[in-house]
C-alpha cells in the first residue's frame, strides 16, 4: 500500500474547514497526530473527513502524491459495532484489515495487547470495553498505511490502555496514525513521536478577583480593546489567540496592580 | 475468508439455543390447538385466524431468529469485517424474505391438515393455492419488518412502530389495503374478504404482495448501501 518515496510524509491535509474552525495543513510523516479539539462535532466531523465517509467543502487529503482512498484507512469509530458470533481471534482473521493471516498470529496480536483471556470469547459476549479493545488492536496491527482513531481510549478497558501506548510508540516507519480527541490523554505519545497539532477554539480567560477591584481591571481591558464580560467577582475574557491575549492580559493585571485569586482558561483549553 | 451467508450460517449454529427452532415448534402445537377448536367452523376461519394473528410475530420471530436480538449492529458488524455493502444487504433482505414465507407456508400447511373437515375442498388443490398465498404473505410480512428493523438501533422499539403502524393504519377504513393481511385474507377466501372482492380482485391482491414484498426488501437494501450510520 505504501507506494516508493513516500516515507517522508505519509498524509497531508490541508484546508479543511467546519463551521467556522478551520484545519490550514497538517503533515503525518510517521507516528501519530493528534487533532484536539472540544467542540464534539467538529471531532466527528474530522473523523468523519478523515475516514472518507464524508467528502470535505474545501480541502484536500492526500497519501505521497495521490488522493487518500479507503484501502489505505483502517478505522476505529467512537462505539464500533461487532460480527457478534466471531470469537476475537476469527475477527482478526476475518476482517479485511489484514491484520493477521492465521489463528496464531491472531493470538499472538491479542496476547500482546494483554488479550489472552479474550481469544476464544465470542465478541457478541464481551463487555463494551473489551470488545473495543479488540477492535483497536485490529486497527493498530493492520497494514494499512493510515489509521484513523476516534477517542480510542475513551471506553477502552485501563488494562490495555498501557499496551496501546506502547504500540503507538513502535509504529513502524510509514504508518501515520491521526487521533481525534478531546484532551490529551496520550499526550507522552504525541510529544515523542510527531506533530501536536491543536485546533483552537476562540476561548475565555476567567479572573477571579476582588469584586472593588473589577472597574480597575475592566478599565485597563477597554484601553486594550480585549471583550470581556463580568459575573460576580469573576471577569471572562474572550481570546482568540491565547499565546497574544495572555501577555497582554498579564500586563493590564500588572498596571491594575490587583490581587488575583484565580485564573483558569475555560472552554477546550489544551 | 468466511462469506456474509457462512457467517450468517456460523451465527445460527453458534446460538445458545436455537431460537427459531424452538419458537417455530412452539407455534406449530399452538397452531394445532387453535385449529382443532376451529374444526366445527371449518378450514377458512382457522387460516384466517392464522393470517390476522400469526404471520405478523412469526416474520418478527423468524427475523430474530435468522439476525438475533440486534439486527442493525449485526448488519453493522458484517460491514466492520469488510464485507462489500451490496452483499451484506443482499443476504440480509433474501435470508428474512425466504425464511419468513418458508416459516408461513409450514405454518399455514400445518393448520391446513389439522383443521380439515369433510365438507371442505380437496386437500391438494387447498394445500397448493395456500401454498402460494403463504409464502406471498410471508415474504411480504418478512420484507416489512426487515425494513423497519435496521430503522433504529434498538430494534425492539423498532419492530414496536412496524407493529404500531401496522394495527393503527390496518384499523382505518380502506387503509388496510396497504398491509399485506387484509389481501392474505382475501385470497383464503375468509370472511373479512365479503365485499372486498368488489374493490380489488384476487389477481391485483396476489399482485400487491409480490409488489409489498419488492418495495420494502429494496427500501431494506437502498438502507443499508446508502445510509452513512452503517459505514463505521
Amino acid at each position: 500500500m505504501i507506494l516508493p518515496g513516500e516515507e517522508e510524509a505519509v498524509l497531508r491535509v490541508s484546508g479543511l474547514s467546519f463551521r467556522k474552525r478551520e484545519l490550514e495543513h497538517f503533515e503525518c510523516a510517521k507516528g501519530t497526530t493528534q487533532l484536539v479539539s472540544h467542540d464534539v462535532a467538529f471531532r466527528c466531523h474530522l473523523f468523519d473527513t478523515l475516514a472518507l465517509l464524508s467528502r470535505p467543502g474545501a480541502g484536500s487529503l492526500l497519501l505521497g502524491a495521490r488522493p487518500l482512498q479507503r484501502p489505505d484507512l483502517a478505522l476505529l469509530g467512537q462505539s464500533p459495532s461487532l460480527p457478534q458470533a466471531l470469537t476475537a481471534t476469527e475477527f482478526l482473521i476475518e476482517s479485511n484489515l489484514a491484520c493477521a493471516t492465521n489463528e496464531r498470529d491472531a493470538r499472538a496480536t491479542l496476547m500482546a495487547f494483554g488479550l489472552r483471556e479474550k481469544c476464544d470469547t465470542a465478541l457478541g459476549s464481551m463487555s463494551p470495553l473489551a470488545s473495543k479493545a479488540v477492535v483497536l488492536v485490529a486497527t493498530l496491527a493492520s497494514k494499512r498505511p493510515v489509521k484513523v482513531l476516534h477517542e480510542p481510549l475513551s471506553g477502552l478497558a485501563p488494562e490495555v490502555v498501557p499496551y496501546v501506548k506502547d504500540a503507538l510508540l513502535s509504529m513502524r516507519h510509514g504508518i501515520c496514525i491521526v487521533i481525534t480527541e478531546n484532551a490529551l490523554p496520550l499526550a507522552q505519545v504525541a510529544h515523542r513521536t510527531v506533530h501536536l497539532l491543536s485546533v483552537a477554539p476562540p476561548r475565555m480567560v476567567a479572573v477571579v478577583i476582588v469584586a472593588d477591584e473589577i472597574e480597575k481591571l475592566t478599565a485597563h481591558l477597554e484601553e486594550r480593546k480585549l471583550v470581556y464580560e463580568v459575573r460576580g467577582n469573576t471577569v471572562r475574557i474572550r481570546s482568540g489567540k491565547l499565546s497574544e491575549d495572555l501577555p497582554v492580559l498579564q500586563r493590564c493585571i500588572l498596571a491594575a496592580g490587583i490581587l488575583v485569586h484565580s485564573l483558569s482558561i475555560e472552554q477546550g483549553a489544551v | 475468508m468466511i462469506s456474509t451467508a457462512g457467517y450468517l450460517s456460523l451465527r445460527l449454529q453458534r446460538t445458545r439455543r436455537s431460537i427459531l427452532a424452538l419458537w417455530l415448534l412452539l407455534i406449530g402445537v399452538g397452531l394445532s390447538f387453535l385449529a382443532f377448536r376451529y374444526q366445527n367452523v371449518g378450514t377458512t376461519h382457522a387460516l384466517t385466524g392464522l393470517v390476522n394473528f400469526l404471520y405478523a410475530p412469526l416474520a418478527v420471530l423468524v427475523l430474530f431468529g435468522v439476525w438475533g436480538q440486534t439486527v442493525q449492529d449485526e448488519v453493522k458488524g458484517l460491514l466492520a469485517l469488510g464485507r462489500a455493502e451490496k452483499d451484506v444487504a443482499l443476504t440480509f433482505v433474501a435470508s428474512n424474505v425466504t425464511a419468513s414465507a418458508a416459516a408461513a407456508v409450514v405454518m399455514t400447511e400445518t393448520v391446513l391438515l389439522a383443521s380439515r373437515s369433510s365438507s371442505d375442498p380437496s386437500l391438494l388443490s387447498d394445500m397448493v393455492v395456500s401454498l402460494g398465498v403463504s409464502a406471498l404473505v410471508g415474504a411480504s410480512y418478512g420484507a416489512y419488518f426487515s425494513l423497519f428493523a435496521l430503522l433504529l438501533r434498538n430494534t425492539r422499539v423498532s419492530l414496536l412502530l412496524a407493529f404500531g403502524l401496522l394495527w393503527t393504519i390496518s384499523s382505518v377504513p380502506g387503509m388496510g389495503l396497504l398491509f399485506p393481511h387484509v389481501h392474505a385474507v382475501s385470497l383464503l377466501g375468509g370472511t373479512q374478504a365479503v365485499g372486498f372482492h368488489d374493490v380489488v380482485t384476487e389477481r391485483a391482491s396476489s399482485l400487491w404482495l409480490c409488489g409489498a414484498a419488492l418495495l420494502f426488501s429494496t427500501l431494506s437494501f437502498w438502507r443499508i448501501t446508502r445510509a452513512r450510520s452503517f459505514r463505521v
